[in-house]
């Protein structure tokens, strides 16, 4: 029975699929329609996952509040600003300038903080690399950076001069021949490996939607 | 041999036809030695031999024997016991044995009266009574011979039974009392050895062993035929010692005269030559039956030739010296509680040790300081200010130049795929772009992939459209949320009115946003007149290259990035048939542009901060490889 | 519902915590604190709360609950009722089956549909969009002229030399096998060849070690606009604290 039911959602996960594919390559009238329909019930799952995974993320610190771990305190906040966040939503509306304002002076800032304390990061890093590791790639790394760097932003004194320019061409000529063809076979070896495993499912070979 | 058991008197061995060696005399009636044994009898020889307890011991050869003695030499020869009282000395056969004692002045030994018959019964049937008798000493008294015989300490009574009287207990386990109390230093005088001693009737047919020099211990002969012997409580084990003690000399059994003279059997050659040889001979020779004691008590009660357990085994003992406490060091015992230690913590759940709160460094410090210095500082107090980029990057160009070309009859959708973490930089870049838009008149539809574009879409807006007058609703729109990744995308680049049926802040009076002026005409991809993805990672821009591009139809689509996202976005760029028409990433291109579009936005504002924040990472970079270079140069190279 | 919420009032209540909280998550500089940890824990609970609620407003409201209530208005995007409201209504039931331990199997059916349809994005957009254009892009002649930055000539012929021998390196590095046997032994080592100048130790294999050379350049040179980007984040949340400072001092302090 288990086996039978996996091998029913691994066919309408192959018919699904191939559905979809032929479009990329085939200009079907006939599978227009019907390829437009799965894609928007693709949309629409994937909005109640994304629902769903709310609701998980509710019930994991539902529990910890209850089990009185260790930082439960900081899931009852958690719980808590959810909830409102949803209940503010949920009765005064998405465009509700109350609901925005959550947006614009919690979540923003918030975030717009943590992604400032990557600056400390990124430069402790960077300092500390030669303490680290040293060989060909950490020294090819730390110089490709600090061209970049020095071609980048302003500098105090002959930013106008053929120095900063200099150093400014530099930069680009690392940034967009260089990494370029580096990035150019990452792109190749990403889509290769995406297409690999893309094709894994469309064949039955991965499963990932069992139990 | 085989050491098999065989009955008394057998002359060959019933399982190997071996000649069985010759033992105490076996002239003597089974039946004879039975009833004495079951009477409880002491050995005469051992009773004589009691009486010689005291004495030297003398290393000088045995003295020659009376001829009555001769058969008796064996006695005298036998090795001395170590432990063993000392005894007449080795050889020296006690007069008790040999001759008749001496009486000056020596008290004669009291012979007991149950010896006394045994003696006259053996003397008048010829033969000896059987082990237990003593030989018959001239003048000798049957009591008295038992003064010299000293019993060994501690040893439970062993009283012989006389005849008639009831066993005695079982502590006295039978002995004799003289054979008890004997003492080896009241051991009658010995006597000449010259005296002619008879030879007891039991020694006869004894070989003389003289030059065998072998121990003699009883041996353990279960007479098959014979019913199973009662235990005799009135024998006293305790002085029959498995140690044969000095005083018992070389005393002979009398020849038996009537000991019948079996002629040797005659075999034929080949038969003697199958006879076994004797590849071994034990050291141990085993005594005739009726010369084995009679095991009276235990399991073993009525068995003869049982090893005596006393007084080696039975006998109990004084400890030992040696202290039974264990005596333990220092050492060894800090160790044992090193080990009772390690075992407990072993069985003791051990804690997951809570991870140590890392303490930020002096060099965090340094680095968190000094950028917020440098962030802050142009910010708060307009110092210092950096002179703005003299040269435009050369893809800023194109860049204007395929903006300045775009018709504005229809909308530009600008896709705002960036999260609210990554306004600093992308309002900051995007502004230039959005403000050129919006100056051409171009209507603008945003559009996002994640929740909150919706939202950082009309932040932008607003504050960008608020310096070129645009309204929301007639001169851009909101398509919302577009959920599902790449399926999403390709929906919305196959039918975008399917993907999106609502928008975000659109306006009520119409039935969808699809109504609006704003997108008005507007049924496939290739309608809108720009593809703008904002976005600050190269993934979302790649998914959109991938999936929508093909239905642009071509439409420029213009990707604004962040400066770390521009290498994997260039390779769509630099090639014949580019997927991207154009590229904007970081702020020096977003100044750039805002300088040629005239305008100073938000990527002015951060231009000088963004500089001096520049300048303090480059020097803590700097001073950080030229402290790891020294580190590696001064460093003790290995031998 | 509307509501009529001073909107000064909930501009200065607003930009408080706004500074509050970003406050507290950069005191994450001196080490990690409460005050960091409520502002992460209540971010949290914010973002997801906002994603659910968008979700729901934009995407199932309107495509699932409001036409079973207004079939007038409804805004099915081309389809009809069955295929546009009841059979995806059924597969988000059964999708949050998926939550109950027992009924978890019937949740095999949205989710192979979801997985189907996605892997099929993938593989089409990876081979139209990518494979086969980077591919033709990485074989294209030196010798002509670049259509969009106008390099031609020499340095045409140089770029277009380094990234086709970056894209080759590349991909050689990235090797899709490990040599049987040789799982431990390092990709590239150095081994000595006899040249004219002599014995000299060259790399081998020559273009994975080419790779690994354009990959820490690639590396550098994203390092280096990461920090750049995340020095902007900084600066922009410091020029958001000044300007509140200002906005709640009245101005005693100018910004630049």
């Amino acid at each position: 029975m288990r086996a039978g039911v996996q091998l029913v959602w691994a066919g309408i996960a192959i018919a699904f699929g191939l559905i979809v594919l032929q479009g990329y390559f085939f200009d079907l009238t006939l599978l227009q329609g019907l390829r437009t329909m799965i894609l928007q019930w693709a949309v629409v799952l994937a909005a109640a996952a994304l629902l769903l995974g709310v609701v998980n993320l509710l019930a994991v610190h539902l529990s910890k509040v209850a089990a009185q771990e260790k930082g439960w305190a900081y899931s009852a906040l958690l719980i808590g600003a959810l909830l409102i966040t949803l209940v503010v939503g949920l009765f005064f509306g998405e465009e509700s300038p109350l609901f925005l304002s959550v947006f614009q002076y919690i979540q923003q800032p918030v975030e717009s903080s943590l992604a400032g304390l990557l600056a400390i990061s990124l430069t402790l890093g960077a300092v500390r690399l030669l303490s680290r590791q040293r060989n060909l790639r950490t020294y090819v790394f730390l110089v490709t950076t600090f061209i970049v760097l020095l071609g980048t932003g302003p500098w105090l004194i002959g930013s106008d001069g053929e120095l900063h320019q200099l150093m400014g061409e530099a930069r680009a000529w690392l940034s967009q021949v260089w990494a370029a063809g580096a990035a150019r076979g990452l792109l190749l070896g990403v889509a290769l490996g995406a297409t690999a495993t893309g094709l894994r499912v469309l064949l039955g070979a991965d499963r990932p939607y069992g139990d | 041999m085989c050491q098999t058991e065989n009955p008394v008197g057998e002359e060959f061995c019933r399982l190997c036809h071996a000649r069985l060696p010759a033992g105490p005399p076996s002239d003597i009636p089974s039946d004879e030695v039975s009833e004495e044994v079951e009477a409880g009898l002491m050995p005469d020889w051992l009773s004589r031999l009691r009486q010689e307890v005291s004495g030297e011991p003398s290393s000088s050869p045995p003295p020659s024997r009376p001829k009555s003695g001769d058969e008796l030499e064996w006695l005298g020869e036998m090795p001395q016991v170590v432990g063993e009282d000392k005894g007449p000395p080795t050889g020296e056969v006690p007069e008790w044995v040999g001759e008749a004692p001496s009486g000056s002045g020596s008290e004669e030994p009291k012979v007991p009266e149950w010896l006394a018959r045994i003696r006259a019964k053996a003397h008048d049937s010829g033969q000896e009574s059987g082990i237990f008798e003593r030989p018959v000493i001239p003048g000798e008294e049957p009591e008295s011979d038992r003064q010299g015989i000293r019993a060994a300490p501690s040893a439970p009574a062993f009283q012989a039974a006389r005849p008639g009287e009831q066993p005695e207990p079982s502590e006295s386990l039978g002995l004799p009392d003289w054979l008890l109390t004997a003492r080896p230093d009241e051991a009658p005088p010995s006597s000449s050895t010259t005296a002619e001693q008879e030879r007891p009737a039991w020694l006869e047919g004894v070989s003389d062993i003289t030059d065998k020099d072998l121990p003699h211990v009883p041996a353990l002969v279960f007479d098959m035929d014979a019913p199973p012997e009662e235990p005799q409580p009135d024998i006293d084990l305790a002085l029959i010692s498995s140690q044969v003690p000095d005083w018992i000399g070389d005393a002979r059994p009398a020849e038996p005269p009537d000991r019948p003279q079996l002629a040797p059997a005659t075999l034929p050659s080949w038969l003697e030559a199958m006879r076994p040889v004797d590849t071994f001979r034990s050291v141990i020779e085993f005594e005739a039956t009726e010369d084995q004691a009679v095991e009276s008590a235990g399991p073993l009660a009525g068995l003869r030739g049982v090893l005596l357990a006393e007084p080696v085994v039975a006998m109990p003992r004084a400890p030992s010296g040696a202290s039974t406490r264990l005596d333990v060091n220092e050492r060894q015992y800090a160790q044992a509680e090193l080990l009772h230690r390690l075992i407990e913590e072993e069985q003791r759940e051990v804690r997951p040790r809570a991870a140590a709160r890392a303490r930020p460094g002096l060099l965090r410090w340094i680095v968190g300081g000094a950028l917020l210095l440098a962030a802050g500082m142009p910010a708060l107090l307009g110092v210092p200010s950096f002179a703005l980029p003299a040269f435009a990057p050369r893809d800023l160009a194109s860049l204007v130049a395929l903006v300045d070309a775009l018709p504005t009859d229809t909308p530009a959708l600008v896709v705002f795929d960036y999260e609210a973490g990554g306004t600093g930089e992308m309002e900051a870049v995007a502004g230039p772009l959005l403000s050129h838009l919006m100056e051409r008149g171009a209507m603008i539809a945003t559009l996002s992939t994640r929740p909150g574009g919706s939202v950082l879409a009309e932040r932008l807006m607003a504050t960008v459209g608020a310096a070129h007058n645009y309204v929301r609703g007639e001169d851009f729109v909101h398509l919302g949320y577009l959920p599902g990744g790449p399926a999403a995308v390709q929906l919305f680049a196959q039918s975008p009115s399917s993907a999106v049926p609502v928008g975000f802040l659109e306006d009520e009076s119409l039935g969808s946003v699809w109504e609006s002026p704003v997108l008005q005409g507007v049924q496939r991809l290739s309608d809108f007149s720009l593809l703008a993805v904002i976005t600050s990672g190269s993934d979302d821009a790649r998914v959109w290259i991938e999936q929508a591009e093909p239905q642009l139809d071509g439409k420029p689509l213009v990707a604004v990035v962040s400066a770390g996202s521009e290498p994997l976005v260039r390779p769509y760029y630099e090639s014949a048939e580019p997927k991207i028409e154009g590229v904007l990433s970081g702020l020096t291109s977003a100044t750039a542009y805002e300088q040629r579009l005239g305008r100073h936005g938000l990527a002015h504002s951060r231009w000088s901060s963004y500089g001096l924040g520049l300048l303090v990472v480059e020097v803590l970079i700097a001073l950080g490889a030229m402290g790891g270079v020294t580190a590696l140069a001064l460093r003790p190279r290995r031998s | 519902m509307p509501v009529d919420i001073d909107p000064v009032l909930l501009e200065t209540i607003g930009t408080l915590l706004a500074a509050a909280l970003t406050v507290m998550v950069l005191s994450y500089i001196i080490g990690d604190n409460a005050f960091f940890r409520v502002a992460a824990y209540l971010f949290v609970g914010v973002a997801g709360g906002f994603a659910a609620t968008v979700a729901w407003h934009e995407v199932l409201q309107p495509r699932l609950i409001a036409p079973l209530l207004d079939l007038d208005a409804a805004q099915l995007g081309g389809g009809n009722l069955l295929t546009g409201v009841l059979i995806p209504l059924g597969l988000i039931v059964l999708l949050g089956l998926r939550l109950l331990p027992g009924a978890r199997r019937l949740g095999g059916l949205p989710v192979a549909i979801l997985v189907g349809v996605g892997a099929a994005a993938v593989v089409g957009g990876a081979i139209t969009g990518t494979i086969v254009p980077q591919t033709l892009a990485a074989m294209e002649s030196p010798l002509a002229a670049a259509p969009l930055t106008g390099e031609t000539g020499f340095e045409r012929l140089v770029n277009v030399m380094i990234v086709l021998v970056g894209t080759v390196g590349t991909l050689a590095y990235f090797g899709f096998g490990v040599r049987r046997g040789e799982e431990d032994k390092p990709r590239v080592g150095w081994r000595p060849f006899r040249t004219p100048l002599g014995i000299v130790s060259l790399p081998w294999p020559l273009f994975p070690f080419l790779g690994e050379i354009f990959i820490s350049v690639a590396f550098g040179v994203m390092f280096a606009g990461a920090l750049s980007a995340s020095l902007l984040y900084l600066t922009e949340r410091l020029q958001f604290l000044a300007a509140a400072i200002q906005t709640l001092l009245g101005g005693l302090i100018p910004l630049a």
